[in-house]
């Protein structure tokens, strides 16, 4: 059975969170994390080798505003900026609470 | 000894050298990083790479020994390994199905001898000189080095002694890969070379180095080369800081304002007794052995292009390292990789050069002369260039005719 009100809640966080991204309001982004939240990107190739090494690797919303500031005022690179598009939302239940998710 | 000091811009985006290139120097007298022992615990287990343009695959055989060969099918040439890594029992090439023994020795070609008595081979055809061709490999401390040319001398001469003290000193126990990076350079594979080796740039370049004085000029380090400037280190003790010299106004890289909110970031394990923090050691031509604080890894070079190339990465720890050791490592990762924030800028700064060198007269040149001219060792400062210089003056000598106007 569909929780769909479950599921609209995470489908607003998900909208929240992509358009944070995309309008550049990059300061809004950890808030949108627990104080403990962990936020891993990694490659393909690493995730389906089952090693742990990530390209990012943030654990707590300290981390991740570090990785803010790194974009606004320490790190040199080259200036890009983002458009999400995401794939249907897919919300499996869990030993607690739920986990989702989506293609990007 | 050629002028190392000034280098032509030509040189980073010729199409004519950089063909040159692959025949004198990624063919030519030098040893190469192929991987490491541990991606290779198992019979049949294969690891495939490039020196150079060249396809390799290095196999650990049904004897136990590791072994290289050019991953080129002896029929038309295809690529007999196709996966980055694996499992075989024989390899075999996918177009006609030709298979070779894990030690390279051709062991079937389907219809051979035809269907039915026709067609097939012609009895002149000898199966023993159409096996996989042999890379010269040597292990060393569990880092596997191939080099195409017969001509090389012995992977120890060629490294230098304190280039082989410095892969024992991290290769000293066995070693677990933690993950890989890919990421495609948009620049001449000779910036990023040089780059590695270039201490001047890293505190001033990479604020997250200075800010944090994770890396500053004036620790304690030095500057170290061996075989004639081709294999070179850059190292840094980080306990040994003296405060003041970065000024914040003159330099972008010092930001007193910069906290972090995550600080663990910066929790590291010092697990070398000489205190080194920082070791970034380059062996000519392509390849790279980094620790930087709990980070290890290897990087290795492909050029794809006089303007393009592709930079490998292989991060490994200790088979037993602690969970609170292993924890340091990964999170440590942040600092370097594609999206690291100090490798990060390295990835850029190619390009930026490869861009800033179009349409540059052809006496323009690159001023190497941070130190003066010398191409030697220094341990008392690294406001120095030794290190490139020395690059450079490998490049040249290999290089030689190919380089004249």
């Amino acid at each position: 059975m569909i929780d769909w009100q479950l599921q609209l809640r995470i489908q607003q966080l998900q909208t929240r969170y992509v358009q944070t991204i995309d309008d550049d309001r990059l300061e809004e982004w950890p808030p949108l994390f627990t104080a403990d939240g962990r936020y891993t990107i990694t490659t393909r190739e690493n995730h389906r080798g089952k090693l742990p090494l990530a390209l990012y690797s943030c654990e707590g919303r300290g981390m991740l505003q570090d990785r803010v500031t790194g974009y606004r005022r320490i790190n040199v690179y080259e200036p890009h900026c983002y458009r999400h598009q995401i794939s249907a939302l897919e919300v499996e239940p869990a030993a607690a609470g739920s986990t989702s998710s989506a293609l990007i | 000894m050629t002028d190392a000091s000034r280098i032509p811009y030509r040189y980073l985006h010729d199409p004519a050298l950089y063909r040159a290139e692959q025949q004198r120097i990624f063919q030519g007298p030098t040893w190469h990083y192929l991987c490491l022992e541990a991606e290779l615990p198992q019979k049949g287990n294969f690891v495939t790479t490039q020196i150079g343009e060249t396809p390799v695959v290095v196999v650990r055989g049904d004897d136990g020994n590791i072994r290289a060969m050019i991953n080129r099918c002896r029929h038309k040439g295809a690529l007999v390994c196709v996966e980055p890594r694996g499992q075989a029992a024989t390899l075999r090439c996918l177009y006609h199905g030709w298979s070779y023994h894990l030690d390279g020795r051709l062991r079937l070609v389907p219809f051979e001898k035809g269907i039915e008595g026709k067609g097939g081979m012609p009895a002149c055809f000898d199966k023993a000189d159409h096996g996989l061709l042999p890379v010269r490999t040597e292990v060393f401390h569990g880092v596997v080095f191939g080099t195409l040319s017969a001509d090389t001398e012995s992977l120890e001469v060629y490294l230098g002694s304190d280039m082989c003290q410095q892969l024992r000193r991290v290769f000293h126990k066995p070693v677990q890969v933690l993950g890989y990076y890919h990421q495609v350079l948009h620049n001449n594979w000779k910036l990023y070379a040089e780059n590695a080796r270039d201490s001047y740039h890293a505190t001033i370049l990479h604020a997250f180095y200075a800010t944090f004085k994770l890396n500053r000029l004036t620790m304690g380090g030095g500057l170290v080369v061996n075989h004639d400037g081709w294999n070179t280190m850059n190292y840094s003790i980080g306990a040994s800081l003296q405060e003041g010299q970065y000024d914040a106004r003159e330099l972008r890289s010092v930001m007193p304002d910069i906290g972090l909110a995550g600080p663990q970031l910066l929790d590291h394990r010092l697990e070398y007794a000489d205190g080194i923090t920082v070791a970034i050691q380059s062996i000519f031509p392509a390849c790279v052995h980094q620790q930087i604080y709990n980070t290890l890894a290897m990087r290795q070079l492909v050029p794809l292009g006089p303007d393009k190339s592709e930079l490998h990465w292989t991060v490994f720890g200790y088979a037993d390292d602690d969970t609170e050791l292993r924890a340091l490592r990964l999170r440590q990762g942040n600092l370097i990789g594609p999206a690291g924030y100090v490798s990060m800028e390295d990835g850029v700064i190619g390009e930026y050069v490869q861009r800033g060198i179009g349409g540059a007269a052809a006496d323009e040149a690159a001023v190497l002369l941070m130190g003066g001219t010398d191409i030697a060792s220094v341990t008392d400062s690294r406001a120095n260039e030794t290190t490139v210089r020395g690059f450079w003056q490998g490049y040249r000598t290999l290089m030689g005719d190919a380089l004249d106007d």
